[in-house]
């Protein structure tokens, strides 16, 4: 099988780059002093009390994963975002769509070289993370539920990346829009959820006034399946179970009053995983559509048609 | 090689093109003009598969744009009026990116971009950067890349734009050579004196409109019919004018001394009859030449006019 020729290209064009080298010493960097300042904090406790808190380390598992998958979510609308305008901006993008190389082996391309960047910052991470093995309590099964997470969430981020930078001429808009759509879907579905509750927090408490009842049932109903899409809550809720912090039922659930448990609840992780995985297919098909000429043409002779 | 019918593309309420027809032949040299605006760029990336029509057809060796793009693309080469290249690859790394785009790799594609580098004199640039290439090296650069996977036609927009005169020269000698090895070459030009050296046939278009196709050689034949016919006569050029103003061809007449400036309205064979008749009338002609017209005239004279549409050769 031949190798795509946009991801062989961006390879060798991003290992000449500083822009890596510079994101993978940060990020590690960023890291390692997370950890060694939770180690520093559980010692300490140590040298003061002569009393070993195990749940300090898994602490630091929790620090190191959320500093981890926070500066996944920063990092990669930056790498992504440019890629499609980034042609535009060197006038290369329609030398490629002169090309036999088609719009969806472009996109294809980019994203793998914006994923293949990712992951080698994240496998460069690995020994700052498996500190947490020093001391136990985390199984390899929940550092690979984890990576997976890492995966969707980064193959989402670079979808929304793609999607902008496909729709933007400009590098420049690219970006603060790839940003502004995370943050629209991280806290975005919260604010709806949250928005939602407190709307039904209000109609129970008249409610319950009026029978002199005072179990409320208030919730933010089917607004909490928005949160399938978002990427955040999945890696929470791996994080809860793995630590323990989740009681139960799936912890998502809790979060936003009183829902009844079923197959989404119970499942949530992989079910999100699926959403997050079928919503970043769907925005890179859109970015196909928006760079390739001849569908272009077909959207726009609908559009008329429909007129 | 190359068949435009009814090509129509708007951009929004801006008609860039209205109904363009045209034809390149097989192995021509064709040059494409037209003022600013006139639907040039619009033209050439519709036959690159960039932009699609709105209607009309487009016919590259037989096959439709729409219906087989991917085989239509590999027989374009496109060289567009900007460079398009990766500031941070080297030479021989831009053209094997452009190489595997075309699905060429390994010795097959380094053999072909060593003969490219060569033809195009680049050859001892493998290891530089693109981005520390001249204007002129990289447009010969980017010559090459269009012609990684030996197309049958080769589209240049505005090539020479910025070149001094030698690597203009140069430049016209490769596009002779490629012409010479059998691609059709469509080149799209400001530089009208460029054009008229190289071309073997041309296409004016004004408007979205192609208003003058046909060979160089008839189009040139055709500006210089509308120019006038320099006419000295060793003595007074009484008996002469005497003449001219009889010939029913003749619409004007000027004379400084012997120098005789006739407008003719005329071919060739007309205007061997008329020498004739001046020798056989008895005056001593010394001189007897059409004006010679060029490109810029003609380009001015068509479009400068209202309604235009001459084809000199169709089908």
């Amino acid at each position: 099988m031949r190798a795509n020729p946009i991801y062989k290209k961006e390879v060798k064009a991003s290992s000449r780059s500083v822009r890596l080298s510079v994101i993978l010493i940060a990020f590690n960097g960023i890291l390692a002093v997370a950890a060694l300042l939770n180690m520093y904090s559980v010692l300490y406790r140590v040298w003061t009390t002569a009393e070993i808190q195990y749940s300090g380390f898994l602490e630091m598992y929790v620090l190191v994963t959320a500093v981890e998958f926070a500066l996944l979510l920063f990092i990669m609308p930056a790498i992504a975002a440019g890629s499609i305008s980034g042609e535009r901006e060197r006038q290369t993008l329609d030398l490629l769509l002169a090309t036999q190389t088609t719009p969806r082996q472009i996109i294809r391309g980019k994203l793998m070289a914006s994923l293949s960047n990712m992951l080698l910052i994240l496998v460069a991470s690995f020994p700052v993370v498996a500190l947490v093995f020093v001391y136990g309590g985390i199984t390899w099964r929940d550092l690979l539920l984890l990576l997976c997470c890492f995966a969707v969430a980064a193959l989402l981020v670079a979808g929304i990346g793609l999607f902008c930078s496909s729709l933007f001429k400009r590098t420049i808009l690219a970006v603060p829009a790839s940003y502004g759509g995370l943050i629209l879907l991280i806290g975005g579905t919260y604010a709806i959820n949250q928005f939602a509750l407190s709307i039904s927090t209000m109609r129970w408490n008249s409610y319950m006034n009026q029978i002199g009842s005072v179990a409320s049932q208030a919730s933010s109903g089917g607004f909490l399946y928005l949160m399938l899409f978002n990427p955040a809550v999945t890696f929470y809720s791996i994080i809860s179970r793995e630590t323990g912090a989740d009681v139960g039922r799936g912890a998502v659930s809790q979060w936003f009053g009183y829902h009844e448990t079923g197959f989404l609840t119970e499942h949530w992780v992989p079910v999100s995983m699926a959403v997050q995985f079928l919503t970043a297919v769907f925005l890179m098909g859109a970015a196909v559509r928006f760079i390739d000429p001849a569908l272009k043409r077909i959207r726009k002779s609908n559009n008329k048609n429909r007129r | 090689m190359l068949k435009i019918k009814g090509l129509k593309k708007s951009f929004g309420r801006y008609h860039a093109l209205s109904g363009l027809d045209m034809e390149v032949p097989d192995g021509a040299l064709f040059g494409f003009v037209g003022p600013n605006g006139a639907g040039k760029t619009t033209t050439i990336k519709i036959i690159c598969g960039l932009l699609m029509p709105d209607s009309g057809t487009v016919e590259v060796g037989g096959w439709d744009i729409r219906q087989d793009p991917g085989k239509v693309k590999g027989m374009i080469g496109y060289v567009p009026d900007y460079f398009g290249v990766y500031d941070n690859l080297k030479v021989s790394e831009y053209m094997e990116f452009f190489a595997a785009c075309y699905g060429l790799d390994g010795l097959k594609a380094r053999t072909r971009i060593m003969a490219l580098l060569e033809q195009t004199g680049m050859e001892e640039r493998t290891d530089f950067y693109v981005d520390g290439l001249s204007r002129g090296m990289k447009q010969r650069l980017c010559l090459a890349r269009a012609l990684i996977h030996d197309p049958d036609i080769l589209i240049l927009d505005e090539p020479t734009s910025g070149m001094d005169p030698r690597s203009r020269f140069d430049f016209k000698e490769i596009i002779r050579e490629l012409c010479d090895q059998g691609k059709t070459v469509i080149i799209s030009s400001h530089l009208l004196s460029d054009l008229s050296e190289v071309c073997t046939d041309l296409g004016i278009i004004d408007q979205g409109r192609m208003v003058l196709g046909g060979s160089m050689q008839e189009i040139l034949e055709r500006v210089d019919i509308s120019r006038p016919l320099a006419i000295t006569v060793n003595g007074p050029p009484e008996k002469a004018m005497a003449v001219l103003r009889s010939h029913p061809n003749v619409q004007t007449i000027s004379v400084k001394d012997t120098d005789i400036m006739v407008g003719f309205t005329g071919d060739r064979q007309e205007e061997a009859r008329l020498l004739q008749q001046l020798v056989d009338a008895g005056i001593p002609v010394c001189g007897f030449a059409r004006l010679r017209g060029n490109l810029e005239t003609l380009f001015m004279q068509i479009t400068d006019k209202d309604e235009k549409v001459v084809l000199i050769h169709e089908g």
